[in-house]
């Protein structure tokens, strides 16, 4: 517990609440209020109601006179309610509350009216109906602050612990080439003692709330438990007679049932794809009947933690069969196939390589496959969704891989297909006009009439691309094709029933939502739940790293304590109305929130409602569904409600 | 039917001088801040476009090619230092040699070497031929030629056959080019999506008009005084003055000739004689030469001090062209020196057959050099005008 809350309590028991006597405060927000709103009739009006004690005007509450003004007025007109009208509570309810504090009030006896964006902002011509509304508001919250109660945060202690799923550069803690950027965080983290890495894992069920998550984790086995030597290693993949395609080489080439992914993958070694493998036990015979197991059971785990942050990162989109000729013709891949296969450590040495073996003279590159979707004119995916957004990466990556493709190929014809260049990172612009320099020529086509890709009816290149051109103005123009890259974009990485298990909220695009993009970015509004990179939304590795140190900096700042405050305006049984229907369990989304336990009551076993204060959101449904008004949330009592209708219905103080 | 993307032939143009043209990225500031480029023409822009998709039908039979005087505003203002003036005066010479058969013109603008070995050998073939027949030098009186062989340095018969065979091969292959010319953008390849607007008035009320306005800006130049920038430089130092005196220059000498050929066959006058000051063929001829070698001197002077965009980029064919000019200017005025002496001097005589030379080398060069844009650029300002009617 800390200092400011003992103080707190100590003072509250000094504070007289048998009359409330009650300071209201009209802030002028410099001109955003009082340009429209008649701020000193207001406070005067308000003066002349019961219980107020002071009514004021003054240009800017927020700022440290306007606070001290309400300090010194609770010191010194006893004051044991404040009400100010001000801006929006998510901006300045804190600041407020600490005022209170700092005054020895308890902070709950605070109350917020927005004449800002509520009346100011939204009623501009109408200045006299707005000052007649913003005094009913402050006549409301008047009715609500004389039945308002001191309240306690309720507080849980925490573990100081962290789990990270996802193990992309955002999972990992925070120019140069992303692999060897990849290389170094990784080193980084296994050197890490207090970091400790499962791979291979499977989230099952996660309970519990801020502070105190279980996390059930199954871990698939590797089914290889020794270092083979080079020689053995080789034979051992040989001797497999399964093959599948190489996912991380997106599908170019083929791997084994038992496979090492690539060289710099954590940790580097041997492991068995399970879905692939029949257990025919040729491996085993391979490597001389040692360090192969392949009846080994998943391993279940269960890890407690103060707070997780997902980094489950992004998938590339696939296009569907047929889209710009995918999977229709062999010259069509995607920009992730191109990135791999001219990666000299790639599995075709760096190379161009085409199923059919053809030479490469002219290549076209499309950008926004899969992004910047258009209902009515994109095909829906296998999900229902159109996506509508920008990648943003793809713009860049697509211009970086035309320079590489100069560099690597300096006669070739190299045409790009886009909608907008939108090469927003800094130093990009660069690679645009680079490959202007470097003899790129560029198309713009609308989204509405994106290019086509056919089959050529004669000259030297199979393929070609029909596009609407908008830079030659609007003419249809055809270029010739050996090779067709199609700039795949990001869709949100399938996180299965981690969905389901954490309710996590999504965007109508599928990334996972933050409770604001602004104030609170890294957040799930599940307390204690962060995100971390394109699990959220299309971006860079440079912003996947900032998103990925807040929302460590917002975990670590949670849980650095030990223990946590929660808000207070959480449901309350009132035991002696309650009995015990349950309605309020049935309704109540949150999970454990609300239940229903066994209690001695007058000698008898009962039923009755009981609330988990740190799971319970403080949304009211169970109030309304309650039949015998036997549980209300606290600061939000149903009699405040019933004061502040009064209050709208009456005729004071306006025309009394 | 859609247009053919054919990859490489922005590299074919640029061999012409457009160096930075492949910075281009089509944003279209040029075509914005150009003065000239107004109501349905959308140049600099769309030519570069052509250019770019190797549409180099599109590029050579547009007129809008011919409507840019290379002001260089366009390229003062490209974000990306893509020089579209510069471009658009490689266009043109594009557009020449390919209206031109022989591969000539190609050469004399891609080839320095060519060049100077073409010219090399263009000067010797016409000294040979002046000198083939030539007289004694004559020094009691200076008589330069003469149609009686012994009483002149160089024989009438030879100056004037020769001219006029050199006048009919330069004349062939400039109708040759004007023939394809005309064909290629009055027929205009279009774009399927461009209409062809057509002109509610009559075909003779069109032809007419379009005849003035070719007459009236080769006098007025109005669209090149269209380009002057601020600060305002005096009229005679502007750019369009000084490509008007040159033209004028040039056109006057020409006419100065003719009308002392047309005397000669009239009024049966010796060639070889002098004649006073005030004979009118003679008076014409040195007002033209003036004006030549005024415009042709500041024209080089710019070019080596790359004043401006314009001047900063030349290539021979504009060393050529100027030089040729000039020297013709200078050395005609230095015979008319020579002539009023009242002796005959070596020099004087070297200075004529120099002078003879000159002059066979830039009629017979005319369709192939930066000379021939005098007969396109006209001939595209009536296609224009004819066609749009839009002036
Ligand atoms: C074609 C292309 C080119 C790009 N080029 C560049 C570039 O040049 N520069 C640049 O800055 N950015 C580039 N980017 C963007 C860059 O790839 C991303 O910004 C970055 O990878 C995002 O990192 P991340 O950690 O958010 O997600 P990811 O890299 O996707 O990592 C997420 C990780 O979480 C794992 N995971 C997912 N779900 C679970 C689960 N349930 N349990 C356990 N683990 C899970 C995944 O397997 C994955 O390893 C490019 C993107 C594309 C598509
Ligand atoms: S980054 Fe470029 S290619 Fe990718 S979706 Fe956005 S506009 Fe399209
Ligand atoms: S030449 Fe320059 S100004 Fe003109 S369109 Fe190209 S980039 Fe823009």
């Amino acid at each position: 517990m800390n200092e400011d809350n003992a103080n707190n309590e100590a003072n509250l028991t000094m504070t007289d609440m048998s009359e409330p006597r009650i300071g209201v405060y009209v802030c002028h927000c410099g001109g955003n209020i009082s340009d429209v709103v008649d701020v000193k009739r207001v406070a005067e009006t308000i003066a002349k109601l019961p219980n107020v004690v002071v009514s004021r005007d003054y240009i800017f509450m927020c700022s440290d006179p306007g606070q001290n003004l309400i300090i010194e007025d609770i010191k010194k007109e006893k004051l044991n309610r404040v009400i100010v009208a001000a801006c929006s509570p998510s901006l300045h309810d804190l600041t407020f509350r600490g005022a209170l504090m700092r005054a020895g009030l308890n902070p709950y006896l605070y109350e917020n009216v927005n004449i800002r964006e509520q009346v100011s902002w939204v009623s501009k011509s109408d200045k006299e109906g707005a000052t007649r509304k913003a005094i009913k508001l402050i006549a409301a919250a008047l009715g609500k602050s004389r039945l308002q109660k001191p309240l306690e945060a309720p507080k849980v202690k925490v573990s100081k612990h962290i789990v990270v799923v996802g193990g992309g550069v955002s999972g990992l803690p925070t120019g140069e080439k992303a692999k060897d950027l990849l290389d170094s965080l990784i080193d980084e983290v296994t050197a890490d003692k207090n970091i400790k890495i499962y791979t291979g894992t499977e989230i099952t069920d996660v309970s519990g709330y801020v502070g105190n998550f279980k996390l059930k984790v199954k871990i698939a086995p590797r089914g290889v438990t020794k270092e083979f030597d080079a020689e053995t290693e080789k034979a051992i993949i040989d001797a497999c007679p399964e093959t599948t395609d190489n996912e991380f080489e997106y599908n170019i080439v083929k791997r084994k049932a038992i496979y090492r992914t690539y060289g710099r993958a954590f940790p580097n070694k041997l492991a068995i794809d399970w879905k692939t493998c029949t257990k025919c036990g040729k491996c085993v015979e391979a490597a001389g009947g040692e360090g192969i197991v392949l009846n080994d059971r998943d391993e279940e785990l269960e890890i407690s933690a103060g707070a997780i942050i997902l980094a489950t990162g992004f998938d590339h989109y696939t296009p569907a069969r047929g889209e710009y000729g995918y999977e229709e013709f062999p010259e069509v891949i995607t920009l992730p196939q191109l990135i791999r296969m001219l990666d000299d450590e790639g599995p075709t040495g760096g190379e161009i390589r085409l199923s059919n073996e053809r030479k490469v003279k002219n290549v076209c590159l499309i950008h926004c496959v899969g992004s910047r979707q258009i209902e009515g004119v994109n095909k829906p995916g296998p999900n229902g969704r159109i996506n509508e957004y920008c990648s943003r990466v793809c713009c860049t990556a697509t211009l970086q891989m035309a320079l590489e493709l100069r560099k690597k190929y300096p006669e070739i014809n190299i045409f790009e297909l886009y909608q907008d260049i939108r090469t927003y990172g800094r130093g990009h612009e660069d690679y645009y006009m680079d490959a202007s320099n470097e003899g790129v020529t560029f198309f713009r086509y609308d989204g509405h009439t994106p290019p086509v890709v056919e089959k050529a009816a004669g000259g030297d290149s199979p393929l070609v691309v029909r596009v609407k051109d908008s830079l030659t103005f609007g003419e249809e123009l055809s270029i010739p094709a050996d090779l067709v890259v199609l700039s795949t974009g990001m869709v949100p990485h399938d996180i299965g029933n981690l969905v389901e298990i954490l309710k996590l909220p999504r965007s109508s695009d599928g990334f996972l939502q933050e409770v604001h993009p602004k104030l609170r970015p890294v957040e799930l509004a599940t307390t204690g739940i962060m995100i971390a990179g394109t699990s959220q939304a299309p971006m860079d590795i440079t912003e996947s790293s900032a998103a990925a140190a807040a929302a460590a900096v917002k975990s670590s700042a949670l849980l650095s304590a030990g223990e946590i405050s929660l808000d207070p305006f959480v449901a309350q049984v009132d035991l002696e109305k309650c009995e015990g229907t349950g309605k309020c369990v049935e309704e109540c989304p949150y999970e454990g929130a609300v239940e229903l336990v066994e209690m001695e009551i007058n000698g008898q076993k009962v039923k009755r409602a009981k609330v988990n204060a740190a799971l319970c959101a403080g949304c009211g449904i169970c109030v309304a569904v309650c039949p015998t008004r036997a549980i209300q949330v606290a600061g939000w009592r149903l009699d405040q409600y019933d004061a502040m209708i009064d209050a709208f219905t009456s005729d004071e103080p306006l025309d009394g | 039917m859609s247009v053919q993307v054919k990859p490489g032939f922005i590299e074919k143009v640029k061999k012409f001088g457009a160096f930075d043209i492949s910075a281009c990225f089509n944003c279209g500031t040029c075509t914005a801040v150009c003065p000239l480029s107004k109501d349905d023409t959308t140049f600099p822009r769309r030519i570069i476009r052509y250019a770019q998709i190797g549409a180099e039908e599109l590029m050579i039979s547009s007129k809008e090619l011919w409507l840019c005087y290379y002001c260089g505003e366009c390229s003062d203002t490209c974000p990306r230092q893509a020089e579209p003036g510069e471009f658009m005066a490689s266009a043109r010479r594009y557009a020449i040699s390919s209206f031109e058969p022989l591969g000539v013109a190609r050469l004399l603008y891609t080839s320095k070497l060519f060049t100077t070995v073409f010219m090399a050998f263009l000067t010797i073939i016409f000294g040979v031929i002046m000198l083939s027949k030539s007289g004694p030098m004559i020094f009691e009186k200076p008589s330069f030629f003469s149609t009686d062989k012994l009483q002149g340095f160089i024989p009438f018969e030879v100056i004037h056959t020769t001219g006029i065979i050199v006048i009919i091969l330069a004349a062939i292959a400039a109708f040759v080019g004007i023939g394809m010319m005309t064909k290629k953008v009055s027929a205009g390849v279009k774009l399927p999506s461009r209409e062809k607007k057509e002109s509610d008035r009559g075909i003779f009320a069109r032809f007419w008009s379009a005849v003035k306005y070719v007459i009236e800006e080769m006098t007025l130049e109005n669209r090149y005084r269209d380009c002057e920038e601020e600060p305002k430089t005096p009229w005679y130092r502007a750019r369009w003055f000084v490509h008007w005196s040159i033209m004028w220059g040039f056109i006057g000498l020409g006419t100065a000739t003719a009308l002392d050929y047309i005397i000669l066959l009239t009024v049966g006058k010796d060639p070889g004689q002098p004649v006073p000051l005030w004979n009118p063929p003679r008076l014409l001829g040195t007002l033209a030469g003036i004006l030549l070698v005024y415009g042709t001197s500041l024209a080089l002077a710019w070019r080596y001090k790359k004043v401006d965009k314009y001047h900063s980029h030349s290539l021979s064919s504009d060393w050529l062209f100027l030089w040729l000019m000039f020297l013709a200017g200078i050395t005609g005025f230095a015979l008319e020196i020579a002539i009023y002496l009242p002796r005959g001097t070596v020099w004087g005589y070297m200075v004529f057959l120099i002078h003879v030379i000159l002059g066979m080398e830039i009629v017979f060069i005319l369709p192939f050099s930066k000379f021939a844009h005098a007969v396109y650029r006209p001939l595209a300002l009536f296609i224009h005008a004819f066609l749009s009617d839009s002036v």
